[in-house]
């Protein structure tokens, strides 16, 4: 017990002002559900901006927006960046807008990942083309290895044309199973579309794209081409970029160069009509070029299907 | 028709048009395919405040290594203090799905092709009235001799064969006009008035005798062969309140009436009313600009004098109804 006691009628002296917001938690953060609402205050959000990445596809990404919001820019991300374009990544925005979950990969473990594709003897233009179009940083080495060598058993690849494969559809590795599904396609292909292993072979060197649609799509357009069109296989494999297009698309502009008089696919006789004319281009140069027609009366026959 | 900001379009987006829809694609595809054009285009266009394009946006997306190493942040040519948040990068597309509403009037089945008349944005209010219109479909129908399928279409299975070549023009004619005069007796019976009565034949001297409601079962006023040739044939049918599977039936007892059997192998509407094909936009038009175009097209089809003949109101003598021709686009039929 002290002697000296404060009585009532003393006043109180303080020699510090009570200031209620220093008391306070700094700053409440509401639960919110986009980050337009802390995009003018967040730094980091900003800078992110001003690189072009699109935000609103970014934050529905599990995880990433809780760490996006609470990272420092210079510290977190800025390195990131800069590994990216000493890399000559086109379009770091869009890049970065689809693979946001590089920021989480340790800047050693990316290192290591970009030194085993160039010990696979990638050219440095082609790893930043693989790179800038595939996921395949955000892959382990050990899966992208597997893919890699899976790929060159079931065709029986040389070195080289692995590497042409992947450098001309990067996005072959975007897939998450596709090593099944290109075991699936290639099944279909030899079981039930009859294409021979070394035809095979030649469409994934010409168009690896072929591999990566759905073996409904490809035995759709095959149907067509082989029993309506009637175009033989050697002719099939060697326009294989036909199958990019939709069904859709041959089968207006067959049936419309049928009424023409103009269907004619065979390029050693007169009014050749290649694939590449019949499928590609916009209707107007189709018209122009290919049927000879108005776009008027393209439309009109479409009327009559 | 050009834009320059996506909400004047979107402003403009409300009317009624006309599509031709191909076979063999559902028609909900075909609504959603619509759509999800719709929203394409209009995102395109700019949304938002100093936005200028999308191709010039895209073309200032490019930067070189110096750029983003050493100035971040990059300004655009935008002034300094804006509200970021405001940008097509943090708030996404302008427009999403559920700001189109799109409506059919008597869309078609999957396999079947032809006119469909479909309202987007305020005018589908108007939609309803066009139905209660009960225009006539007009239809061709391809039929083939020679064979029957359990489920009347021609991907079904095939469970007989029967030859034909005993078929000729003037038998088939004779069936259709059987038809034809069979359903004559059906349209009064249908439009709710008895046969032989005053009511009747003040019905039939203003005009087409036309159902009660759409719920009635079908009604044909007309059914020609305008293409024989053997064993395909192809019938003209007009028709209200019609279905698919009544075609196909239909095709199915001409057959057996022939002493042969028939499959009908092809369903196409070619009129709706006054939507005709050459109102209709192909699959390939399915865009914007096409469909806005579309909207002028099709607007002088819906005069009252052409919307109200299904109605029992008499139209000479509502004045209510009467619009000035091209100067008054609102549609006053909504209100009432």
């Amino acid at each position: 017990m002290s002697d000296h006691r404060i009585t009532e009628l003393e006043p109180i002296e303080t020699t510090t002002k009570l200031d209620i917001h220093e008391r306070l938690p700094k700053k409440i953060f509401p639960k919110v559900f986009s980050f337009a609402a802390l995009v003018n205050e967040n730094k980091c959000l900003k800078k992110l901006i001003a690189l072009q990445v699109d935000l609103s596809v970014v934050q529905k990404r599990k995880g990433i927006a809780k760490y996006l919001v609470a990272c420092d820019f210079e510290k977190h991300i800025a390195p990131h960046v800069l590994f990216l374009a000493r890399l000559d990544v086109e379009n770091i925005g869009q890049y970065l807008t689809k693979n946001m979950d590089i920021v989480l990969i340790d800047l050693a473990e990316l290192e290591n990942r970009l030194n085993y594709l160039k010990s696979k003897g990638f050219e440095s233009k082609d790893v930043s083309r693989i790179i800038s179009n595939s996921r395949i940083l955000l892959m382990d080495v050990e899966s992208v290895d597997e893919k890699l060598g899976h790929l060159q058993k079931m065709f029986s690849l040389s070195g080289k044309e692995v590497r042409e494969v992947l450098t001309k559809t990067p996005k072959l590795m975007n897939k998450p199973h596709m090593l099944q599904l290109i075991k699936e396609n290639k099944f279909h292909c030899k079981e039930f579309l009859g294409f021979s292993h070394m035809e095979l072979k030649t469409i994934l060197l010409d168009y690896p794209g072929f591999f990566m649609k759905s073996p409904s799509h490809l035995s759709k357009i095959f149907d067509y081409l082989h029993n309506t069109m009637e175009i033989d296989h050697k002719t099939i494999v060697k326009n294989c970029h036909v199958f990019k297009s939709r069904l859709r698309f041959i089968q207006n502009r067959h049936l419309y160069l049928l009424k023409v008089n103009r269907a004619q696919y065979d390029p050693q006789r007169e009014n050749f009509v290649s694939f590449n004319a019949l499928v590609s281009g916009t209707n107007e140069e189709f018209c122009a070029n290919v049927a000879k027609t108005s776009l008027k009366d393209y439309y009109r026959f479409q009327e009559s299907l | 028709m050009k834009f320059r900001w996506a909400w004047k379009a979107f402003k403009k987006l409300d009317g009624i048009f006309c599509i031709y829809k191909p076979k063999e694609l559902r028609f909900s595809d075909a609504q959603r395919r619509i759509k999800q054009n719709l929203l394409r285009d209009l995102n395109a266009l700019p949304c938002y405040e100093f936005e200028k394009s999308i191709h010039d946006i895209e073309s200032n997306k490019r930067r070189t290594v110096d750029e983003i190493t050493s100035n971040l942040p990059i300004t655009r040519d935008v002034p300094d203090v804006i509200d970021v948040s405001e940008n097509r990068l943090v708030l996404g597309r302008r427009y999403i799905e559920s700001d189109i509403e799109l409506f059919p009037v008597a869309p078609l089945q999957k396999h079947s092709s032809g006119v469909i008349v479909m309202g987007v944005g305020r005018a589908v209010g108007m939609l309803p009235t066009i139905a209660r219109a009960k225009y006539m479909r007009v239809y061709h129908i391809r039929g083939r001799f020679g064979w029957a399928t359990d489920n009347f279409s021609p991907k079904g299975k095939i469970i007989e064969r029967t030859s034909f070549s005993h078929i000729t023009k003037p038998k088939l004619d004779k069936i259709c006009a059987v038809v034809q005069s069979n359903h004559m007796k059906l349209m009064f019976k249908y439009a709710g008035v008895k046969d032989g009565s005053q009511e009747a034949y003040e019905l039939a001297s203003k005009g087409l005798i036309r159902p009660e409601s759409k719920d009635t079962p079908p009604v044909i006023y007309g059914v020609h062969c305008i293409e024989y040739n053997l064993p395909d044939f192809t019938l003209e049918i007009h028709s209200i309140n019609e279905r698919k599977e009544y075609f196909m039936n239909l095709i199915h007892e001409l057959g057996l009436q022939l002493k042969s059997t028939a499959v009908c192998t092809q369903v196409r509407r070619v009129r709706f009313g006054h939507f005709t094909l050459d109102h209709a936009l192909v699959q390939d038009q399915w865009n914007l600009y096409e469909i806005i175009n579309n909207f002028d097209k099709c607007h002088p089809e819906l005069h009252p004098d052409k919307l109200l003949i299904g109605s029992k109101i008499d139209q000479a003598k509502s004045h209510h109804f009467q619009i000035e021709d091209g100067e008054n686009k609102n549609y006053l039929l909504e209100d009432s």
